[in-house]
């Protein structure tokens, strides 16, 4: 395990290190994946920094999405961050966003920003758990993580899924919270993010359980569903499309 | 005289003191001969007169008081077989004159549009006249001029009012007036549209029931069509027919019409039965009504090339607009790309195309293409054509986006699309650029910028806006085009906009608009200006007449001269948030010059109520201004006067208006065939006519003193003669 550790981690500050040293443009209306980094330990908030590659060439080679392929890291201070609507976090420990952060987080999502987070230690009231609840009450009072029914667009952006993937499974859903009508937030604590991560030749490092492949299989689809959600929003649950889906998901 | 005199000497007796004591002391003081006095005393005397006095008298208690006998002459008196209800007056008066000349002091008056003095001998021998009947003013009229204590006004007339009077009207007189009814519906055969039911407003798109009150009277057992027609400028088309049945000889049905209305706007209708043998009149036929049509949604058809940022940013916003429906479509994948799964594990469906192209695409009101490769999902150039044909006949509105499959570079250079579009296509020349895209508004005040309550706050707005990521360049703007943004880096085309026959058209060669949302939210705007510029968009494209800032709505654009118009101004929420601070004015135009400013009140937050009367026929223009002390805003319609002959329109006695008018006065109504002279001598027996008060006559004009002045000046013409000394 401390092997594979030390080896995603070199790998990864070659490839971090190696990067252009910005997107600048070449954007046009292309999806960008961005990554939200925090302080401290860079660990703590990008423990699979190959994964964003693998996941963008799997987007391009299965849809229609043109993305810039090459990820985007960002923090709440940086400028870009209102230049990139879709933003992941994937963290443990505690969160401990100052007020200004939180200011800018709660503009973000306000203005049309997503945001998706991820719990890697998978620990239901954990302290990652426990503390990005306290942040989402400080952010926004009124409202709280809510669980989002199978009949949610996430679950339809693209693949039908019947179930949640993801290195672990915590929970066999997905929370969120909405934001002027939209879910902004998607929180999981099943790791997604980790059932891709691979090393140096192509190995995935982790196995998924308890479900295998099979749910590393779920968790990519899942990824890309989140993704879709992101640039299609609600789409898939318009009437037009409704009774194709239920006719597909009662086969 | 039946009136005792009290002369008052505080006007009189003070001039002459005054004439005395001014003509002592100059001729003390000038030596002049005493007739010289006279002369002044002759001018003084005129001057006195030309402030016309007047003396205060208590008129006596008379055992004949005055009664006026008021006979309408008008044109719905001629009405009737053989005997019209002006001969029915005529031999009223002849058979009960002398008992009337008995009890009363008579005046006779005739009205008809005006009252006029007359006498017996010319209303025996007077011919129903006139297209219009003003019998309150003409009750009034009588009272101002005979200003006698006690008197009263016998009214013989068929009530049929022609001035439009309204519930409010004040029916109080200074004297009680005992009015007559003449006339009855059963000597008419004649059909009426009385009324028309229903909302005056409907959704396009939407059915709508429109309920017509229909008398007739005297016709007996008869079939008569209604028809509802849409007037069209002079001319109309038929909406619907409908059959209506006379079963008794009078009576009153309703017939209902149900239609969609299709396009959006004011519209006038108009429900009409044709003139049936026998009518006396078809002036009371029909009635208009203006409708106005919105729209419940604006149909909005999106078909993008690929999910984006920018998508789902306009998805959202189209989404959350409770104006508009959406149906999108956006393509998750191409043939190119390679999915893992059998199709049953993902969501895709097959691209509608025959749907969308051929059986709905007319239901919409706007249609979005944004990268959209139309040759890759199986879509023919004919699809194409009926784009042009929903854009130019039905008025559509069609919206172009930027991007690798857009404009000349998707390959619509040659198609239905190409001639709709404002700008040149050329795939050579064009490309998607992937640099800085500043976007210089050239015209902030053209509908989809002006967000701002001032040009300045939207110049600013636009000027502060952050460049975006790439555009689509395009080549040239079409002739008759309006170039309305561009791109500040390179002078490209960013905006350009133009109406194409019946429906707008817009290019947009930006790729992430989406941007501008995220900017504002970040500098604690949210996303309002992105969000109004997008919602103004599509309303611009969507209709000339839905959005307005200001915005008349008619009770009726086609009136009859005189008839009163209910006028309301309404203001757009979104551009006015409070109604303090605004100055709200109504002008009425006619050739161009303002011909009334009717009065505007504030009936709710955003809302204005006034009304007015045409004094005449003609076009007239009505225009709301709305002045915010930064820029004015305004709305007009058109207003078409009609002029009709009001009393054949309304022939009816109106025995409402008659009770209401002897109730609120103090006198009583009585149909003419039960009406008693006695009654009214009882009524004058009983006091009821006389009030114990203190009455004026003027003085001026009476024949003594002219006398006394021709006098005056002749003694001091004989003595001066005589002794020469002047």
């Amino acid at each position: 395990m401390r092997k594979i550790y030390w080896t995603t981690t070199v790998f990864g500050l070659l490839v971090v290190l190696g990067r252009p040293p910005a997107l600048c443009v070449e954007l046009g209306n292309k999806f960008v994946l961005a990554q939200l980094k925090t302080k401290g330990d860079i660990n703590a908030w990008d423990p699979y920094p190959l994964a964003a590659l693998d996941i963008l060439e799997f987007l391009s080679r299965t849809t229609s999405v043109e993305s810039v392929s090459q990820r985007r890291v960002v923090s709440l201070d940086d400028p870009l961050l209102f230049e990139t609507p879709f933003l992941i976090y994937s963290g443990w420990g505690q969160i401990a966003w100052s007020k200004k952060e939180r200011d800018i987080l709660k503009k973000y999502l306000s203005g049309g920003g997503f945001l998706f987070i991820e719990d890697r230690s998978g620990e239901k009231g954990g302290s990652f758990d426990y503390s990005l609840r306290v942040q989402i009450k400080e952010l926004f009072p009124e409202k709280t993580l809510e669980i989002l029914p199978r009949e949610h667009a996430v679950y339809r952006a693209y693949y039908l899924l019947r179930s949640v993937g993801g290195r672990k499974l915590t929970n066999n859903y997905l929370e969120g919270v909405e934001v002027g009508g939209r879910t902004a937030l998607v929180y999981s604590q099943n790791d997604i993010l980790g059932a891709w991560a691979k090393d140096l030749m192509g190995n995935y490092l982790f196995t998924c359980n308890p479900g295998g492949e099979a749910q590393r299989w779920e968790s990519e689809k899942l990824m890309l569903n989140i993704i879709l959600y992101s640039v299609t929003g609600t789409y898939k649950t318009d009437s037009i499309h409704t009774p194709f889906i239920e006719k597909k998901l009662m086969q | 005289m039946n009136e005792l005199f009290e002369i008052r000497w505080d006007t009189f007796a003070f001039s002459l003191i005054l004439i005395g004591v001014l003509g002592a002391w100059l001729s003390v003081r000038a030596k002049r001969q005493w007739f010289y006095w006279l002369r002044v005393l002759a001018y003084l005397f005129l001057i006195w007169m030309a402030l016309e006095p007047s003396i205060a008298y208590v008129p006596k208690k008379s055992e004949r008081p005055s009664l006026t006998v008021l006979v309408d002459v008008s044109g719905s008196m001629g009405i009737g077989e053989g005997v019209t209800r002006l001969d029915k007056v005529k031999q009223f008066l002849k058979e009960n004159r002398q008992e009337l000349e008995k009890y009363f002091d008579l005046t006779y008056f005739q009205f008809a549009q005006a009252s006029a003095q007359s006498d017996l001998e010319s209303l025996l021998k007077a011919r129903p006249y006139g297209t219009c009947t003003r019998l309150i003013e003409s009750v009034r009229q009588v009272c101002h001029e005979k200003k006698i204590p006690g008197h009263a006004i016998l009214l013989l007339t068929d009530g049929a009012d022609t001035s439009f009077i309204d519930e409010q009207e004040d029916l109080s007189f200074s004297a009680p007036v005992y009015t007559v009814g003449v006339g009855d519906d059963k000597e008419l055969s004649d059909i009426v549209v009385n009324s028309v039911r229903g909302a005056d407003f409907a959704f396009k798109g939407r059915p709508i029931e429109i309920t017509a009150s229909i008398s007739h009277h005297g016709l007996g057992r008869a079939v008569a069509p209604v028809i509802l027609k849409e007037i069209k400028g002079k001319g109309s088309q038929t909406v619907e027919t409908k059959t209506l049945t006379f079963s008794e000889l009078s009576g009153e049905n309703d017939v209902s019409f149900r239609f969609v209305p299709q396009t959006p706007g004011h519209w006038n209708y108009q429900i009409s039965v044709p003139a049936q043998k026998g009518e006396v009149t078809s002036a009371n036929n029909s009635v208009n009504f203006t409708l106005e049509v919105g729209r419940e949604k604006i149909r909005v058809l999106y078909l993008c090339g690929q999910p984006s940022p920018e998508y789902a940013f306009l998805r959202h916003i189209l989404k959350s607009d409770p104006t508009v429906e959406l149906v999108s479509f956006v393509i998750l994948r191409n043939p190119e790309d390679v999915v893992p799964v059998p199709e049953e594990q993902l969501s895709l469906i097959q691209f509608p195309t025959h749907e969308i192209f051929v059986t709905t695409l007319f239901d919409f009101d706007l249609l979005i293409f944004e990268n959209f490769s139309y040759a890759r999902f199986g879509i023919q150039r004919s699809h194409l054509d009926n784009i042009q044909r929903f854009v130019d006949k039905q008025g559509g509105g069609f919206l172009m986006i930027g991007g690798e499959n857009s404009f000349g570079k998707g390959g619509y250079i040659g198609t239905g699309i190409e001639s709709i579009l404002p700008v040149q296509m050329d795939a050579a020349k064009e490309s998607v650029e992937n640099s800085n895209a500043s976007i210089k508004v050239l015209e902030p005040q053209h509908p989809l910028f002006d967000i701002g309550r001032s040009l300045k706050e939207t110049e600013d707005f636009w000027g502060t806006l952050p460049p975006l990521n790439g555009y689509h360049r395009l080549p040239e703007v079409k002739a008759g085009a309006s170039l309305l943004a561009v791109v500040k880096e390179s002078g490209s085309p960013a905006i350009v906009g133009w109406q194409k026959g019946r429906g707008r058209v817009v290019a947009l060669s930006c790729l992430s608009s989406w941007q501008w949302a995220l900017y504002l939210s970040e500098k604690g705007l949210l996303q309002s200006g992105y969000t109004r510029f997008w919602r103004q968009m599509i309303r611009w494209l969507t209709s000339t007449q839905d959005h307005k800032d200001v915005r008349i709505v008619l009770t009726n654009s086609n009136p009859v001269v005189g008839e009163k118009i209910g006028i309301r101004v309404l203001l757009d929420p979104e551009k006015f948030h409070s109604s303090s601070g605004l100055t709200v004015q109504l002008n009425i135009l006619e050739s161009g010059k303002t011909v009334g400013n009717p009065a505007l009140g504030a009936v709710q937050k955003l809302e204005y109520r006034g009304a007015w009367s045409a004094p005449s026929a003609g076009p007239f223009r009505v225009q709301a201004v709305v002045d915010d002390h930064a820029r004015k805003y305004s709305d007009e319609r058109d207003l078409e006067v009609k002029s009709i002959d009001l009393e054949l329109g309304n022939p009816y006695p109106n025995k409402k208006l008659l009770s209401m008018i002897a109730q609120s006065s103090g006198g009583k109504y009585a149909n003419l065939e039960d009406f008693s002279i006695d009654s009214l001598e009882k009524k004058a027996n009983s006091g009821s006519f006389t009030i114990q008060s203190k009455a004026q006559k003027p003085l001026w004009n009476h024949p003594a003193l002219f006398v006394l002045l021709t006098l005056i000046l002749a003694v001091e013409w004989g003595f001066g003669r005589w002794k020469g000394g002047i």
